[in-house]
C-alpha cells in the first residue's frame, strides 16, 4: 500500500490554491515527479509527508489518514521525507543527526543509533559518521538527508530534489541506492534532472500549476518524445512536448 | 543520541558551571548575610532572590535549544513522536541549568538554617521555584522556535530577568506575587509561613507559560494561530493568578501566620510557649522571661502565668511576647516582655479621633519606664522626653512607681483622664524601697 491523495486542494495561508483537486495513488516502486518551478512539486511532497495539511481532500496510506489523530502516528512512521533544504542541527555529528531522525520517527535510541550506521553506509557516508554535520559539503548534506529518510525503514520515501548539488558519481550512487530499495518501498522523487529517468524510475508524474497533467510508466512517458530526439535527450524531449502547449 | 552528544552541543554544558559558581557567591554575599541562623522557612524563602539568576540562565538555554529545533523544523514537523516529546527532551539541559543554579544557591544558604537543630527546607517553596524555572524555560524555547537566535537569546535573557526582577517592586503589590518574586518576604520570622495564594499565583502563571510553549510546539503549520493561542494561554494564566491573589488578600504579604498549635508550652512561673526552633534555648529564654516578670511585678506590673512568643496567640490568660527569631538575646527578651506587659490598646472611644485619647501621649513614657524597670539600660526609644520622664519615675520608690503605673493604665483605658504625672503620687508613698 502506498500513499493516496484524494481530491486534495492546498494553498498557503489565504492565497490561491497551489494544488487543486489532486487525485494520485503512488504506485509501488520508484516514481519521479517532474514539473516546472512553482508547479507544486514540493507542496505535493509536503502533503504526502504529513507536514502540510490539505484544505480539502485526504492524504492516507493503507487506511491511515495523515491528519486523523489516532492514525497520524502510524502514517508518519511509515513515511520518510527529504525536504528541499536539509539543515543540519548545530553541533551534532553526522551519525547523531541521522540517529536523531530515527528517534523522531519512533525508534528507540539504541535501535536508531544502530540503524544510523547502516543508513550512512547506504548513502556512502560511513566514513563521515563522526564528522560534524555542518562540516559536510552541500552534496554530502543531501546524502545525509537521504540517510535520515532511510534510517527508520520507511515504506514510502518522498525525496524533494535529492540529487541537487550531487556530482555525477554521487547521482549514480544515489540511483543505485534507490534501486537497492526494491519494490517494497514506494519512492517519489521530485527532480529537474531527466537524463537518467529510464534507468532509475518506473513511473512518471508530471505536474504543472497545481494539477497533474500526465502520469504513466516511464516507457509511456518516453514515448511522447519527438522521434528525432537523441537517445540521451528523450526524456527531456518528452517533458518539453508535454509541457509545450502550457508554457 | 548518546549522552556525550547532549553535553557537547548544549549551551548548558558551558553555562551550568558558571551559573553554579555565580549563584554560590551571590547567595553567600547577598542572601546569607541577612539570614537568621536556624530558621529553615526564612532561608528557603530568601532563595526566591536567586530566581533572578536561575531564570534568565534557564530561559536562555531553552531559547538556544529552541533555536536548534528551529533549524530542523522540517524534520520535526514530520516526526512520528508526539511533538511535546522532542520539545520536552530539548528542555532537559535548561532544567539541568535551573537545578544546578538552585542547588548551588541552596548549598550557600541552607547550611545557615541547618545551624538550628530542627526543621528542613520548605519543599513547597523549592517546588514553586522549580516550576517557575520550567515556565520560563518553556517561554525561552518558544522564542527560540519562533524567531532567530540573534533575537531569541537576548530577548529570553533580558526579558526573563526583567520579569523576575522588577514586578516585585511594583504597586499594586499583587503583581509581585504572580511571578513569585515576593516569596522572599514570606517567612522571615518564626511566626510566618508561605501563604498558599503566594504559592498558587506563580504556579498558575508558570502553567500558563508551559501551556503557551506546548501550544507552539504542538501546532503544525499556521504560525500566527499558534502564537495567538499561546499568548492567550499566558494571558489566561496571568489573569487567573492575579484574580486568585486579589481575591485572597489584595494588600497582604506573601506569608501567613504560623499555627500557634506548633508551639510547645512548658515550665512554671511563667509557663513558656516556644516555637520548635527555640526549644534548644528554652532554659535561657525562660530565665530571662522570669527575670523580666519578677522585676515588673516589683513595680506593680502583673505578668500572666503563661507567656507565648507568638504575637498571634490570643488565647486568654496569655501574654503575647513576640520573640520571632530562634536565638533572641537577653536584652531582646527583657524588652519584649516589658513592651508586651504594659501594652494598652486604643480604647473604642478613641476610634477615629486620636485626640480623644487624652492619655495616649503617656504610652511612650510607660514603655520606657518598663524597659528601665526590667533592666534594659538602652531603651531604644527615640523619644528623648519619654525616656527622661521615665527616668524620673524610676527615681521614685517602688510603691510610687506602681501607683503611677496603675493610674496611667486606667487613664489609657478610657478617654476621660489625661496623663497622670508622677509628682501626684509622691506624698502617698514616700519612703518605700526604690
Amino acid at each position: 500500500m502506498s500513499i493516496e491523495f484524494s481530491c486534495c486542494t492546498f494553498g498557503y495561508r489565504r492565497g490561491a490554491p497551489v494544488l487543486r483537486d489532486l487525485d494520485l495513488v503512488l504506485p509501488p516502486g520508484r516514481s519521479v515527479l517532474l514539473g516546472p518551478n512553482g508547479a507544486g512539486k514540493s507542496t505535493l511532497l509536503g502533503l504526502g509527508a504529513g507536514v502540510l495539511r490539505p484544505r480539502s481532500g485526504r492524504v492516507a496510506r493503507g487506511g491511515s489518514d495523515a491528519w486523523r489523530r489516532r492514525e497520524r502516528r502510524r502514517f508518519l512512521r511509515e513515511v520518510g521525507w527529504l525536504p528541499q533544504a536539509v539543515r543540519p542541527t548545530p553541533g551534532l555529528r553526522v551519525r547523531e543527526h541521522v540517529a536523531y531522525a530515527g528517534w523522531l520517527k519512533g525508534m528507540s535510541r539504541a535501535d536508531a543509533w544502530q540503524a544510523a550506521a547502516g543508513a550512512l553506509a547506504r548513502v556512502g557516508l560511513a566514513d563521515h559518521a563522526d564528522r560534524p554535520a555542518r562540516a559536510l559539503s552541500g552534496g554530502q548534506t543531501r546524502r545525509m538527508g537521504i540517510a535520515q529518510c532511510l534510517v527508520h525503514d520507511a515504506k514510502v520515501l518522498l525525496l524533494d530534489e535529492p540529487t541537487a548539488g550531487l556530482d555525477p558519481a554521487q547521482r549514480a550512487s544515489f540511483a543505485t541506492t534507490l534501486l537497492g530499495l526494491g519494490d517494497e518501498v514506494s519512492v517519489l522523487v521530485s527532480t529537474h534532472q531527466t537524463e537518467d529517468l529510464s534507468d532509475t524510475y518506473e513511473h512518471v508524474f508530471l505536474i504543472d500549476a497545481g494539477s497533474l497533467i500526465a502520469r504513466g510508466t516511464t516507457a509511456e512517458f518516453l514515448a511522447r518524445a519527438r522521434p528525432d530526439a537523441l537517445p540521451g535527450r528523450r526524456a527531456e524531449s518528452a517533458y518539453t512536448e508535454l509541457m509545450g502547449g502550457r508554457c | 543520541m548518546r549522552r556525550p552528544a547532549r553535553l557537547r552541543v548544549s549551551a548548558a554544558a558551558c553555562l551550568a558551571p558558571l551559573l553554579a559558581a555565580w549563584c554560590y557567591v551571590y547567595a553567600r554575599e547577598n542572601v546569607l548575610t541577612f539570614l537568621v541562623r536556624g530558621d529553615w522557612p526564612a532561608a528557603t524563602g530568601a532563595l526566591a532572590v536567586m530566581l533572578c539568576c536561575t531564570v534568565p540562565a534557564t530561559a536562555t538555554v531553552a531559547a538556544w535549544e529552541g533555536g536548534r529545533h528551529r533549524a530542523i523544523a522540517a524534520t520535526l514537523a514530520a516526526a512520528a513522536r508526539h511533538p511535546l516529546v522532542p520539545a520536552a527532551r530539548a528542555l532537559v539541559p535548561a532544567g539541568v541549568v535551573a537545578a544546578v543554579g538552585m542547588a548551588a544557591s541552596c548549598a550557600a544558604v541552607l547550611p545557615a538554617a541547618a545551624g538550628g537543630p530542627l526543621g528542613a527546607p520548605v519543599f513547597e517553596l523549592i517546588g514553586v521555584y522549580a516550576v517557575i524555572d520550567v515556565g520560563y524555560a518553556a517561554v525561552g524555547y518558544t522564542l527560540g522556535r519562533l524567531v532567530p537566535v540573534a533575537i531569541s537569546l537576548p530577548a529570553a535573557l533580558l526579558g526573563s530577568f526583567w520579569c523576575v526582577g522588577f514586578p516585585r517592586a511594583f504597586s499594586p503589590m499583587w503583581i509581585g506575587d504572580i511571578d513569585g518574586g515576593r516569596l522572599e518576604d514570606c517567612c522571615s520570622t518564626l511566626d510566618r509561613l508561605p501563604a498558599p495564594r503566594a504559592l498558587i499565583a506563580p504556579l498558575l502563571v508558570a502553567a500558563g507559560m508551559v501551556a503557551a510553549g506546548a501550544v507552539v510546539a504542538m501546532w503544525r503549520g499556521r504560525r500566527s494561530w499558534s502564537v495567538a493561542a499561546a499568548t492567550g494561554c499566558v494571558a489566561l494564566g496571568v489573569v487567573l493568578a492575579a484574580g486568585a491573589v486579589r481575591d485572597a488578600d489584595p494588600l497582604g504579604d506573601a506569608g501567613v501566620a504560623r499555627p500557634v498549635s506548633a508551639m510547645t508550652c512548658a515550665g512554671t512561673r511563667p509557663t513558656l510557649c516556644l516555637w520548635p526552633e527555640q526549644e534548644p534555648r528554652r532554659q535561657s529564654i525562660l530565665a530571662s522571661v522570669r527575670t523580666a516578670s519578677e522585676r515588673l511585678r516589683l513595680v506593680g506590673v502583673s505578668v500572666p502565668a503563661t507567656v507565648s512568643v507568638s504575637p498571634d496567640d490570643h488565647r486568654p490568660g496569655r501574654l503575647d511576647v513576640p520573640l520571632l527569631y530562634p536565638d533572641p538575646s537577653r536584652a531582646d527578651i527583657l524588652t519584649a516582655v516589658a513592651d508586651a506587659a504594659v501594652t494598652v490598646h486604643e480604647p473604642a472611644c478613641a476610634a477615629g479621633d486620636p485626640h480623644a485619647w487624652k492619655a495616649g501621649p503617656v504610652i511612650g513614657t510607660v514603655q520606657a519606664w518598663a524597659h528601665l524597670a526590667v533592666g534594659v539600660t538602652d531603651t531604644g526609644s527615640t523619644w528623648r522626653q519619654a525616656v527622661t520622664a521615665a527616668r524620673q519615675v524610676r527615681d521614685r520608690p517602688l510603691a510610687v512607681q506602681a501607683a503611677w503605673y496603675r493610674a496611667n493604665t486606667a487613664a489609657l483605658r478610657g478617654c476621660t483622664a489625661g496623663p497622670q504625672p508622677v509628682g501626684a503620687f509622691t506624698q502617698a508613698s514616700s519612703g518605700g524601697p526604690r
